[in-house]
C-alpha cells in the first residue's frame, strides 16, 4: 500500500515556517524580515552583539576614505587572535623545556599548527601595525577633539597593550629571536632612572630592579616564559578588553566624529546602520581574513633555532615595533632611548587632545590648512618613528653597523669613527640654552610675519653660518651639511612654526606644547651632533651615569 | 559593488580554508608510506596478509626515546626501519626511503631505544625532506636532489645529518673502544693525527693540552654557526657548516680563512690572523676528513652513561715500553704536541705572524745553542711573551707556554736526550 506522503512545502513556505516557529521565535526577536525601517532598527538594537551600534549613523561617518575601517579592523585582528591564540594553547607548555619543541609539534604534526601559528603571528604584526594607523587617522581626523578626549587617552592606553601584547607573545617560541628581542627589550627595564641597576640615579640592584620584576630573575629564563606566558594569555588581553569596552562605549556617548552638521542636512543625514554600516564592516573584516590566509598559507611564522643564552646573535633586533627605539640607543643612552622617550610618547599623546585649544577646527575632515601645527608636529613624529624604524629593521647588520639591503653582511666595516664628549660646563650651557632660548625664541617676533620672506632669509642665514663655521673651524663639507640640514629644520620647525601658530596659546598649553616640540626636535639635534661631530654625549655627569 | 564583494569575498575566503585544510591533509610523507603498505602488500602471497597490511593507518610515526631525550619522526618516510610496520627490520627494498637499515647495526642499536637522529644526526621531529636536515653523500647526489625536493639545508638547523666517514664520529661518542672496533677507521686515523702533528699542542681536548687555543672537544666542536665568520671560505651558503668549517682548516690556508685585522681596517688594535699552521704539505683530503670526523665526536650530547662502552686506558709514559731513552723523547714531543710549532720531529718551525723572522725555532739546528739546563728551563717557563717582527704589527698569535706542570721527571729528562739527538752540532752548520 502506498503511504501518502504531505506535499513538500515551497522554499518560501520553508522559510516562514522556521521563522515562525517557536524555537526561532525564542532565540531571534522579531518575527518575519519585512524590511522597513522598523525591523532594520530592530536588528541593531535588538542584537547584543550589533547594539553597541546606533539604529541609525551620519553618512559622512561611512565614507572608506574617513575611517579606512582602521578601528573595527584592530578590534576584528583581536578576535582573529583570540581564537587562534585559544588555540594554540591547547598545544604549548610554557616551560623551556617544551616550548621550542611544541613549536616544532605545532609545524610538522598538528592539524593545522602551522597554518594556525602563521595566522596568529601575521595577526599579531597586522594588529600593532593597524592599531598605529587607527590612532594616526583619529588624530589627523581632529576625532580626538572634546568630548572625546578622554576616549583618546583610553586608546594611547590601548595601543601600548597592543605592544605590549605583542612583546609578551614574542617570547612564547622560545627561539633565538625570540630569546634576544626580548633580552634587548626587557634591558631598557634596567636603565630605568632611580629604579634600574644601570639607570641614572639607581638606587636598586640587578637582583631587585625593574627589569628583574619583568624577568623573574636577572636574565631571560623559566621564570620569564611563564611570566610573559600569564601577561600575554591572561592579564593583558583581559585589562585590554576591559578598555575596550570602555573604548567602545565612550565612542557612542561621545557621539561620533564627524563636521558640524548644518541644520538643513539634519534629517537626511542620517542612513539606517543596517545594512549600510554592517556590510561595509563585514567586507573590511572579509577582506582583512582574506589577505590573512593567504599570507599565513604561503608564508610560515619564523621559527630560529632554540633559544640559547650563551649564544647572542649579532646583530639582535627588538621585535620591529621596537627597533626605532633601538636605533635611537646609537644616539642615547638606553634609560632615555627605551625608558624616557617612550614615557614621554605615551604621555604625549594621551595629553594632546588637552593641549590642543581650539574644539571644532578641522574635525571630521583631513584637512591640513586648518591645523597645520597639529597635523606637521604629528606627521613629524610618525615620520621619524617610521623612518628609525626602518633604518633598524632593514639597514643595519652585525655590530649595528649600516649595511644597504643589497650588501653582504659578511662584509667587515670599519668602526665607527671615535667619540667625545664636551666639558660639563660646556654641555649643561648648550642642553640650558637650547632650552631656555628654544622657549622664548618663538615668543619674540609677532605670528604675522612674511613667511616666505623668513624661510629665505633663515636659509641665507643658515646657509651664510654653515659656511663661515665651515672656513674658520676647518670642517668637512659633511659637516657643514649636516648643520645646514639640522639647523634650518630647527629654525622651521623650532621657531617659525610655533611663531606662527602657537602665539595665541595660553602660556601652560604654551609651555607644554613647547616642550613637546623642543624635545622632539631635541632628538634629531642629538642626531645631527652626533653624526656631523661625533659626540657621544652634550651633557654628562659621570658620577650618577647621567648622560645626554 | 557591495553585493559583488560580498559575494567574492566569501567564495575566495572559501577555497583559501579549503587550501588550507588540503595542505595539512595532504602531507609529503604520505605518498611514501602509501607507497611502502603497498610494495609490502605485493610481496606477501597470502591475501589475508595483504589485507593487514594495506588497511594499515596513514599517519606520523614516531619513536620516543626517554633516555636520549629525543623523538624521532624518521620512520614515518623510513617505514623500513619501522619496528611495527617492519617487525623484521629487513626487506627486499633497495632504494631509500624505503629500504632497511643496512648491515646488523640494528641487532644491537634497537630503534626504538636509539631511534635514528642519535647516529645519523638531522631534525628527527620533522616530516619534511628539506627540514629534516638530509645531507648529499656527493655533488651528484645533491643535483639529484635539487631536482628532486628543491634541496637545501633545514633552516635554523645546525645538526644536519652527517653521511660517509663522518658518520663514524657518532659512534664515538659511546664508544670508548671505538679503536678496536670494525669500520671507524676514519675517525681512529684522526684520533691518531691529532697526536701525531702536534694538535694539542696548543689545542685541549676535554680540557687536556696546551692552552694556546680553544679546546676542540668543548668549543670546536659545540660551536654555534653564527659564531662562525665564513665569509673568508668561500663556501656557498648551503655548505656553510660546522663541518665543513673544520674540514676547510686542513685543506686551506688558515691564514686565508681567518685572516683577522693585521691592518687594524675594522678594529681599534690589530688582530694577527689565525695562529694555525699551514697543514696542507702534510695532509691528505682523507686526513683532513678523518680529523674533522673525530672533532665531530667532541659534539656534546645528551647521553646517559649506560649508553657508554668504556674503553682501554689511554697509554702513559710509565706503562709504554721504549728501546731507548731518546725514542721515549719523540713520544713524549708527540704525546705533548710539540710538533704543532716545532714540526714534525723537530724539523721545521712553523710559521707565527708578526713574530721575529717569521718562524717558530726549528729545533733541529737551536737546540745546540742550549745546555742542558738551559734547554731545560726554556721548557719548563716557556716563552709567554714573543717578541714582534712589526712592533706596531698586532701580538703573535702564538707562544710557548711553560710545561713544567706537565713534563716533568722522567719525561722531561727523556725529552731531553731525544732533542739533544736531533739537534745539529753548530760545527755542522758550516757554510
Amino acid at each position: 500500500m502506498k503511504l501518502p506522503l504531505p506535499p513538500l512545502p515551497s522554499a518560501e513556505e520553508l522559510r516562514k515556517k522556521i521563522i515562525d516557529s517557536q524555537i526561532w521565535r525564542s532565540m531571534f526577536r522579531g518575527g518575519l524580515w519585512k524590511d522597513t525601517p522598523r525591523d532594520r532598527a530592530q536588528h541593531i538594537l535588538g542584537n547584543v552583539w550589533l547594539h553597541l551600534h546606533p539604529s541609525r549613523v551620519r553618512k559622512h561617518g561611512l565614507k572608506w576614505t574617513y575611517t579606512f575601517g582602521l578601528g573595527g579592523l584592530s578590534f576584528f585582528l583581536f578576535l582573529v587572535l583570540t581564537v587562534t591564540g585559544v588555540l594554540l594553547m591547547f598545544y604549548y607548555r610554557p616551560t623551556v623545556e617544551l616550548a621550542y619543541r611544541d613549536m616544532k609539534d605545532l609545524e610538522y604534526a598538528v592539524s593545522m599548527g602551522s597554518f594556525l601559528r602563521a595566522m596568529h603571528r601575521w595577526s599579531a604584526h597586522a594588529m600593532v601595525l593597524i592599531v598605529i594607523l587607527h590612532m594616526a587617522r583619529v588624530f589627523m581626523t581632529g576625532s580626538y577633539k572634546s568630548p572625546r578626549e578622554f576616549n583618546w587617552s583610553v586608546g594611547v592606553v590601548l595601543l601600548t597593550l597592543t605592544l605590549l601584547l605583542s612583546f609578551t607573545g614574542y617570547l612564547l617560541p622560545w627561539d633565538q629571536l625570540a630569546l634576544w628581542a626580548v633580552t634587548v627589550g626587557t634591558n631598557m627595564g634596567a636603565a630605568t632612572p632611580l629604579l634600574g641597576a644601570e639607570g641614572p640615579f639607581a638606587i636598586l640592584g640587578r637582583g631587585n630592579d625593574v627589569r628583574f620584576v619583568l624577568l623573574g630573575g636577572k636574565a631571560v629564563g623559566a621564570n620569564t616564559l611563564l611570566r610573559f606566558y600569564v601577561l600575554h594569555c591572561v592579564a593583558l588581553p583581559l585589562i585590554a578588553g576591559a578598555l575596550m569596552i570602555v573604548h567602545f562605549w565612550r565612542i557612542r556617548k561621545d557621539t561620533f566624529s564627524g563636521p558640524v552638521i548644518k541644520p538643513e542636512q539634519l534629517p537626511h543625514d542620517k542612513v539606517d546602520t543596517w545594512p549600510h554600516l554592517i556590510v561595509r564592516e563585514y567586507i573590511a573584516a572579509l577582506l582583512c581574513m582574506v589577505v590573512l590566509s593567504a599570507w599565513s598559507l604561503w608564508i610560515k611564522a619564523p621559527l630560529e633555532e632554540i633559544a640559547n643564552p650563551t649564544v647572542t646573535p649579532n646583530p639582535s633586533k627588538a621585535p620591529w615595533y621596537f627597533t626605532g627605539l633601538q636605533e635611537l640607543l646609537v644616539y642615547f643612552d638606553p634609560w632615555i632611548a627605551g625608558v624616557v622617550l617612550p614615557t614621554l610618547i605615551i604621555i604625549g599623546l594621551m595629553a594632546i587632545p588637552y593641549l590642543d585649544p581650539d574644539k571644532n577646527r578641522g574635525v571630521g575632515s583631513y584637512a591640513f590648512k586648518e591645523r597645520p601645527f597639529a597635523q606637521t608636529f604629528f606627521g613629524l613624529g610618525m615620520a621619524m618613528w617610521f623612518i628609525l624604524i626602518a633604518i633598524g629593521s632593514f639597514l643595519r647588520g652585525p655590530n649595528w653597523d649600516i649595511y644597504w639591503p643589497w650588501e653582504s653582511w659578511s662584509v667587515h666595516k670599519p668602526p665607527p669613527p671615535a667619540t667625545w664628549s664636551p666639558p660639563l660646563v660646556w654641555g649643561a650651557l648648550c642642553v640650558g640654552a637650547y632650552f631656555a632660548l628654544g622657549m622664548i625664541l618663538p615668543r619674540l617676533g609677532k605670528p604675522d610675519f612674511d613667511w616666505k620672506k623668513a624661510l629665505r632669509n633663515g636659509a641665507a642665514a643658515v646657509v651664510g653660518a654653515s659656511t663661515v663655521l665651515k672656513l674658520a673651524a676647518d670642517l668637512r663639507w659633511a659637516q657643514a651639511g649636516w648643520l645646514i640640514f639640522f639647523g634650518y629644520l630647527y629654525y622651521v620647525l623650532g621657531i617659525l612654526v610655533p611663531r606662527k601658530h602657537l602665539a595665541n596659546l595660553d602660556k601652560v598649553r604654551y609651555a607644554v606644547t613647547m616642550m613637546l616640540v623642543l624635545l622632539t626636535l631635541g632628538v634629531l639635534m642629538k642626531m645631527g651632533v652626533r653624526l656631523g661631530f661625533a659626540i657621544k654625549y652634550v651633557l654628562t655627569i659621570p658620577q650618577f651615569s647621567l648622560n645626554i | 559593488m557591495y553585493r559583488k564583494l560580498f559575494f567574492w569575498g566569501n567564495v575566495v575566503l572559501f577555497v583559501l580554508l579549503i587550501l588550507a585544510i588540503a595542505k595539512d591533509t595532504f602531507r609529503p610523507w604520505m605518498p611514501y608510506q602509501r607507497a611502502y603498505r603497498r610494495m609490502q602488500a605485493a610481496a606477501e602471497a597470502a591475501p589475508e596478509a595483504r589485507r593487514i597490511i594495506l588497511g594499515r593507518p596513514i599517519q606520523i610515526k614516531q619513536t620516543i626515546l626517554t633516555d636520549l631525550g629525543e623523538v624521532d619522526r624518521c620512520i614515518t618516510c623510513h617505514q623500513g626501519m619501522d619496528p611495527i610496520a617492519t617487525p623484521t627490520l629487513a626487506n627486499a627494498f633497495t632504494d631509500n626511503p624505503h629500504k632497511a637499515h643496512p648491515s646488523d647495526f640494528l641487532k644491537n642499536h634497537p630503534p626504538e631505544t636509539f631511534g635514528c637522529v642519535t647516529c645519523h644526526r638531522g631534525q628527527g621531529l620533522s616530516t619534511t625532506f628539506i627540514d629534516a636536515g638530509h645531507t648529499p653523500r656527493d655533488e651528484a647526489q645533491k643535483a639529484a636532489w635539487k631536482k628532486k625536493h628543491g634541496w637545501e639545508p633545514a633552516d635554523h638547523w645546525e645538526y644536519p645529518m652527517l653521511t660517509g666517514p663522518y658518520l663514524q664520529a657518532s659512534c664515538v661518542k659511546c664508544h670508548g673502544d671505538f679503536e678496536s672496533l670494525h669500520g671507524l677507521e676514519a675517525a681512529v686515523r684522526g684520533k691518531r693525527l691529532l697526536r701525531a702533528h702536534g694538535c694539542m699542542g696548543c689545542h685541549q681536548w676535554r680540557g687536556e693540552g696546551g692552552p694556546v687555543s680553544v679546546d676542540l672537544a668543548e668549543e670546536t666542536a659545540n660551536k654555534p654557526l653564527s659564531r662562525i665568520d665564513f665569509s673568508n671560505t668561500g663556501l656557498d651558503p648551503e655548505d656553510r657548516t660546522l663541518l665543513n668549517w673544520i674540514r676547510l682548516h686542513f685543506v686551506k690556508d688558515p691564514w686565508a680563512l681567518v685572516p683577522g685585522d693585521p691592518a687594524a681596517k675594522y678594529n681599534a688594535e690589530p688582530i694577527a690572523p689565525s695562529g694555525m699552521p699551514d697543514f696542507r704539505d702534510e695532509l691528505s683530503e682523507e686526513d683532513a676528513a678523518a680529523l674533522t670526523t673525530y672533532i665531530l665526536s667532541g659534539q656534546s650530547a645528551n647521553i646517559p652513561h649506560t649508553y657508554h662502552v668504556s674503553g682501554p686506558k689511554e697509554p702513559t709514559f710509565q706503562s709504554l715500553r721504549f728501546g731507548s731513552r731518546a725514542q721515549a723523547g719523540k713520544w713524549v714531543y708527540d704525546q705533548y704536541g710539540c710538533a704543532g710549532c716545532h714540526g714534525l720531529n723537530g724539523k721545521g718551525g712553523r710559521r707565527n705572524f708578526n713574530y721575529t723572522g717569521g718562524l717558530e725555532p726549528a729545533l733541529v739546528k737551536s737546540v745546540a745553542t742550549f745546555t742542558r739546563e738551559e734547554l731545560r728551563e726554556k721548557i719548563e717557563d716557556g716563552v709567554m711573551v714573543v717578541t714582534k717582527e712589526d712592533p706596531q704589527g698586532p701580538t703573535p698569535p702564538l707562544y710557548m707556554p711553560p710545561w713544567k706542570d706537565k713534563i716533568k721527571g722522567e719525561e722531561m729528562e727523556a725529552l731531553l736526550d731525544y732533542l739533544f739527538s736531533i739537534g745539529e752540532k753548530q760545527e755542522e752548520w758550516g757554510g
